[in-house]
């Protein structure tokens, strides 16, 4: 075991695995200060890239364009009020933000920037002492265990995740059903193809991923027109200031490893995400504050706090996603379709047969988030010139790169025109709000799920959810479904008592 | 009719589709897609009338309501601006498909920008730069091959 851990640190170090990271690194940013771009986005337009890389080059580039996209998101949230990143750097604005326009944007750039690479950095590290401590417990998982463990992670995204459950629910099944679209993995019958040849191995990771989030996105971008920053906004942040934002951060050392803790903790649960994070890492600085009345006036406790929380859940995110193959973030689907893109499954089976290349992703982490806001603190007022790009300008560039990353994987023209279907139904469920990160992680695990159930029926029979780890997990499963339609009756109960 | 009717509509007779497709299977390929399909359509006739409960639950309401919703929601793009947007995505995938990639990339991006108001030199230079990335990016660098495109296909 050690030494896949030495050869999977080492990795990183190879010039390829650098450029490549530092390319993401680059990407990630870009992307991150993009708010009509996150980096989930960023991730769904790459993937189809990554096709025919080594494995390890393929994942280290991705995460590192991931990690970073949530650092670019909190330069655009200190210096315009916008959160680059959707809701994960809606936290920073809080405070970031009145910060620059007392004229300290330099400080709490510096806050945020050291925050996220030193979060990162303990994300990183937390993730590398939990993988030896998860690896055998999921060694005693085989197929009927890891049917359930699969289900309940479909199901926790589902009823975790934002909205309405019983959409969620919906999506997470229709996702199921779109994936046994093709072959049937052994009897080689073709299912719901339709006569289309082109669908007899199944729709692809990279045109759902592309039609699901990146399509979509282009589409409200070409319609709401307009730039992402006001013209005319004018942006100092002077190197002193910057310096002293960074020394904060070590000021409050002991704030700071509270909430890295806390983002990567609640990256750990699966579907929970972002925005928990970083708002329940907000509201613990605010609660052990011995200043709680200068929250949301500039303080610097408030910027720190959920950089801090943002990116270390990163680490804690990718333990169930590539321990148990239950991803810990809609992003982290993403990454799920991904490794299988380059031919690894995650899952119980992932850390006994790629323990070593657990370890390069994170040292990746660790290296992109370091690398990353030193990149930031270099170039931050310069960077954010990105955001004052007209719509016009950035929405055809990137359907260009859509279209060619759609094509590239199988040569195929109808990739690139199953991507613009399968858009339709992305966009549809963008704008009615029903989770799509359900439904393609229902997408992608079905076909884990036929084959778990499929193995389970021919080697245990019906009675295959006999054993301990099966029942724990299905009590998991109904309580997790159940919770959520019992909350409201509780609350009417206790209504009706204190009436 | 509202548009998560018509969703929720084209759903269902897709998931019937489905269904009717899986009884001709034999049991074991019909039985993983079963066992997800009747539940999502149950799931979806559940949406569906809470959708038509809420909608005449909410429809006395709606007239106080409807300006501070509005007002908070911000401007809604029009019809036109959508239909707009779909035209050019069609457009695009018929260039593609006709013309091939490294003809369709730079003209959709010059035709898009110039006619979204971008003065010439930015369109061109951006169409340019475009069809350098396409070219230079990823048929040499990474070694993709690209679409050629009908048209040339038949007559080059």
């Amino acid at each position: 075991m050690l030494e896949d851990i030495i050869q999977g640190l080492l990795v990183i170090f190879q010039p390829q695995i650098l450029l490549f990271m530092l390319l993401g690194v680059v990407i990630g940013l870009t992307v991150g200060l993009i708010p009509a771009i996150s980096g989930l986005v960023g991730i769904a337009i790459l993937v189809p890239f990554t096709w025919g890389m080594r494995p390890e080059l393929a994942l280290a580039f991705l995460l590192a364009v991931h990690a970073i996209a949530y650092t670019g998101g909190s330069i655009t949230a200190i210096l315009f009020n916008i959160p680059g990143d959707g809701a994960s750097s809606a936290a920073t604005l809080m405070d970031g933000f009145p910060m620059s326009q007392q004229g300290k944007a330099g400080r709490a750039l510096g806050n945020a920037l050291m925050s996220s690479a030193m979060g990162g950095v303990v994300g990183g590290i937390i993730l590398a002492l939990l993988i030896p401590v998860v690896r055998p417990v999921v060694l005693a998982f085989q197929s009927p265990e890891n049917f359930f463990i699969v289900l309940v992670g479909i199901t926790f995204i589902v009823v975790l995740g934002r909205g309405s459950m019983l959409k969620g629910l919906f999506a997470g099944c229709l996702g199921i059903v779109i994936s046994t679209i093709g072959y049937h993995i052994a009897f080689a019958i073709p299912r719901f193809t339709f006569g289309a040849t082109d669908l007899f191995n199944g729709i692809g990771i990279v045109p759902m991923c592309l039609g699901l989030f990146a399509i979509p996105e282009v589409i409200n971008l070409m319609v709401r027109g307009g730039t992402i920053a006001q013209a005319g906004m004018t942006v100092t942040a002077p190197r002193a200031d910057l310096i002293q934002g960074i020394k904060d951060v070590f000021h409050h050392w002991w704030l700071f490893l509270r909430c890295s803790t806390i983002g990567a903790v609640v990256g750990i649960v699966p579907g929970v995400g972002a925005p928990v994070a970083v708002w329940v890492a907000y509201g613990h600085a605010k609660q052990t504050s011995k200043h709680p009345e200068r929250f949301g006036y500039g303080s610097e406790e408030g910027v720190i706090a959920p950089e801090s929380a943002n990116n270390a859940k990163e680490g804690g995110s990718l333990l169930p996603t590539l321990a148990l193959g239950i991803p810990g973030s809609a992003a982290m689907a993403v990454m799920l379709g991904a490794l299988m893109i380059v031919g690894i499954t995650p899952g119980p089976t992932f850390l006994k047969e790629h323990l070593d290349l657990a370890f390069t992703l994170v040292g990746t982490l660790i290296f992109a988030n370091i690398v990353g806001a030193g990149i930031c603190m270099l170039f931050a007022t310069n960077l954010v010139k990105v955001t004052i790009v007209r719509s016009q300008v950035l929405a055809p560039l990137i359907l260009f790169v859509i279209a060619i990353g759609a094509f590239s994987i199988r040569n195929n023209l109808f990739d690139v025109f199953l991507s613009f279907g399968l858009a339709i139904l992305g966009w549809a469920m963008r704008e009615l709000d029903y989770p799509r990160p359900a439904l393609f992680l229902g997408f992608i695990l079905g076909g884990l799920l036929e084959r778990y159930l499929f193995l389970s029926l021919r080697v245990y029979g019906w009675t295959f959810f006999n054993t301990p780890i099966s029942w724990i997990l299905i009590a998991i499963f109904v309580l997790s479904l159940s919770s959520e339609g019992i909350k409201p009756l509780f609350r009417k109960v206790r209504r009706k008592g204190t009436t | 009719m509202r548009p998560q009717t018509i969703f929720l509509m084209a759903v269902f007779v897709f998931l019937a589709l489905l269904i009717a497709i899986a009884l001709g299977y034999r049991q074991e390929v019909r039985l993983f897609p079963l066992m997800f399909i009747i539940p999502a359509m149950v799931l979806l006739v559940v949406e569906y009338w809470r959708e038509v409960f809420k909608k005449r639950k909410t429809s006395l309401d709606k007239a106080e309501a409807a300006p501070k919703v509005a007002a908070a929601a911000g401007p809604k793009p029009s019809q036109r601006r959508y239909v707009a947007v779909v035209a050019w995505m069609v457009s695009f995938l018929v260039m593609i498909y006709l013309l091939g990639y490294l003809v369709s990339v730079p003209l959709f991006v010059f035709l898009y920008t110039k006619l979204h108001g971008e003065r010439w030199l930015v369109a061109i230079a951006l169409s340019l730069g475009a069809l350098a990335v396409t070219h230079f990016g990823f048929v040499i660098g990474l070694e993709r091959m690209l679409h050629e495109g009908l048209l040339f296909r038949l007559f080059w």
